[in-house]
């Protein structure tokens, strides 16, 4: 008998060697890279005629790109990792095997977790440092002070996947169907997450007393529906990464400030919800 | 299902030619197929001691399991013992509860009442402790498609917790035992159904199991690969290892097991060694039919006035004998040879396992 660690890692290990041989990993992590050397080439393009600081056109092309394309494509990789993590295997028939070795239940859910969590963020390296890479070529060396801020944000943006894959795990869980699993962890990324946090817009507009426009930054019921969202997470990691005050204290349209330790404590909710049900669900449900 | 008794008697034919008299008695034989060459070059698979199962530990124990399910009557409690190095066929009809029985075996369901426990643990409180210790070959299951045969086996091979330094030989070992090295770079999803099936196989002996639960084990193989999959299970019992086998193949369980239980609507009907039930069935009497190149109203007589039958039935050239307490095909055949008849062939009737399970479980529903 293998400690849960061990048996963890040997799960995770198993996952990882899978994630790299699948189509759909090069598809999502192939467009992830094509884009995001695309805006490192074309930005700078762009505003050639602004004779800004490498520092500037850097900071540009990430501002830029994070918040849409690097968002995207990573929420949807953590998503299609997981989404068919137990189900998949369920329709597949592969699980009853797998769950007739002598490893806890959690332990094969908490490998899964850690592959998917890990392949997505080796992609997010590879790409983010060939995406740097061509910068730096292209727009020359900015100061060093950028660089840490920029692992900074990226730090953060790369935590703020975790929800994505605590979702895409209880979606996984809950659901028998991988395409149901799909189309749900799918439509809560794009549609679900969005209309939850708009909805405290609505809820604080119609519920809170004398709330003026200007007013609903420091509304605490709305950063709560805003942090329902993990998509607005991952904005806050962009606008560190770019070192925007402004637009950080902006939320890039959130209407409030997020600083690290709300945004790390958003993350910590997220998953804890989504995986405690997860687990839970996976630890009790007949799958023979 | 209609309830017409079991009229055809399932006739385990071990036939055995005689020709003419000049020739020794013979006697009948088992099933006329070679010994198999490949068995004697393949490794040998230690993973019990062979003992006998008498006062050996009990390995499977199950007392009064219960289990309901929404709109499925309540069933009777299921009580079974198998013993370390006894080879069990779990027989019934569909729906009998014979996966629910063996899913509440490896603790992937809990009973609804009732207790299980393997080597001597109740198997939802020591999960793990227990499956490290068996091997299982579901009917239905996968492997995943983008790995070839030895990652699949290595990485079951790690999660048993098999030494690192002992994996890659591990691997290879069950990798020849069920005949899949030339393959096992292959990818899975290039696999037949056959090779999946000899891989499944090959992952529940990684381990080196005490008790292995075969469930179907030769669906889908070839007829080359059902009887070596009967052989490494023969081998596995002389080796010591416990099997549970579920099958619907009489047969298999008839040339493989020791003692058969039958399951019938979430309650054991028997559990008995397949030579009791025989016996119980056929009220311990031996039938033998002798086709007779001459026969001769006097074969009828000759049997019983030599005190080796008690009844003998000649219809054309075949010479039914109901053998008297303690003769065989040998007395029979000096006795006729003497008489002067010239014997083509002498045929045991055995009651098969088939028609055992038939009217065991006539009126219990099935298909």
């Amino acid at each position: 008998m293998i400690s849960p660690t061990r048996a963890v890692y040997e799960v995770a290990r198993k996952e990882v060697m899978e994630h790299f041989r699948t189509k759909r990993m090069y598809i999502i992590g192939g467009l992830y890279a094509l884009t995001f050397l695309a805006a490192a080439i074309i930005v700078p393009v762009v505003s050639r005629g602004r004779d800004l600081s490498p520092d500037e056109s850097i900071t540009q092309v990430l501002s830029f790109y994070n918040i849409f394309g690097g968002a995207v494509f990573t929420s949807l990789l953590a998503l299609v990792f997981t989404a068919d993590a137990i189900c998949g295997e369920w329709k597949d028939r592969s699980l009853f095997l797998l769950f007739s070795k002598p490893v806890p239940r959690w332990t094969v859910l908490a490998g899964k977790v850690v592959a998917a969590f890990a392949s997505v963020l080796l992609v997010m390296v590879t790409v983010f440092t060939l995406a740097l890479a061509v910068m730096l070529v292209l727009l020359g060396l900015p100061e060093a002070a950028t660089f840490g801020q920029i692992a900074r944000g990226f730090g953060v943006f790369a935590l703020a996947v975790i929800p994505f894959v605590a979702f895409g795990t209880l979606c996984t869980a809950v659901f028998k169907s991988p395409l149901t699993s799909f189309i749900v962890a799918m439509g809560m990324r794009f549609v679900g997450f969005s209309l939850l946090s708009t909805l405290g817009f609505f809820v604080v507009l119609f519920t809170a007393e004398d709330v003026s426009f200007q007013d609903l930054g420091n509304n605490a019921l709305l950063k709560f529906f805003s942090l329902l969202n993990p998509s607005n997470l991952m904005s806050v990691g962009a606008s560190l990464m770019i070192s925007n005050q402004a637009q950080a204290e902006g939320g890039f349209g959130l209407g409030f400030a997020l600083d690290i330790p709300t945004t790390l404590l958003a993350i910590l909710f997220h998953s804890f919800v989504y995986f405690t049900i997860a687990f839970l669900i996976v630890g009790r449900r007949d799958y023979a | 299902m209609g309830a017409e008794p079991v009229a055809a008697k399932i006739v385990a034919a071990r036939s055995v030619s005689v020709r003419p008299a000049k020739k020794a008695p013979a006697t009948p034989t088992a099933p006329a197929v070679a010994p198999q060459k490949a068995a004697a070059s393949r490794p040998t698979f230690s993973a019990g001691r062979a003992g006998a199962p008498g006062g050996a530990p009990v390995v499977i124990r199950a007392q009064n399991l219960h289990k309901y399910y929404v709109n499925v009557h309540a069933r009777d409690g299921v009580d079974l013992e198998l013993r370390k190095g006894e080879v069990m066929g779990f027989l019934g009809p569909n729906g009998a509860g014979k996966t629910t029985f063996t899913k509440c075996l490896l603790g992937f369901i809990k009973p609804s009442a009732g207790r299980v426990e393997l080597f001597g643990l109740n198997v939802h409180e020591h999960g793990p402790e227990v499956l490290g210790r068996v091997g299982l070959v579901p009917d239905q299951y996968d492997f995943y498609p983008l790995l070839n045969g030895r990652q699949v086996l290595d990485y079951y091979a790690r999660l048993y917790g098999v030494p690192a330094s002992e994996r890659t030989a591990r691997v290879e070992e069950v990798l020849q035992l069920v005949g899949m090295q030339e393959h096992a770079r292959r990818k899975v999803r290039e696999y037949s159904h056959g090779m999946k099936q000899r891989l499944c196989i090959a992952q529940a002996l990684v381990n080196r199991p005490e008790l292995i639960i075969f469930d179907e084990p030769t669906n889908g193989l070839d007829p080359r690969g059902a009887f070596e999959t009967r052989e490494l299970m023969k081998q596995l019992s002389s080796q010591g290892v416990t099997i549970f086998l579920n099958s619907h193949v009489l047969t298999e369980v008839e040339a493989v097991c020791t003692r058969v239980a039958i399951l019938s609507k979430g309650r054991i009907l028997v559990t008995s060694s397949v030579g009791d039930l025989r016996r119980k069935l056929k009220g311990n009497v031996e039938r033998v039919t002798v086709t007779l190149e001459n026969p001769a109203p006097k074969a009828e007589s000759l049997p019983i006035e030599r005190g080796i039958a008690n009844r003998a039935t000649l219809e054309a050239d075949r010479l039914q004998i109901e053998l008297a307490p303690g003769a065989g095909i040998p007395e029979v055949v000096n006795c006729l040879v003497q008489g002067g008849f010239r014997i083509l062939n002498v045929q045991e009737d055995t009651v098969g396992l088939e028609q055992i399970f038939l009217e065991l479980t006539k009126g219990e529903g099935g298909i």
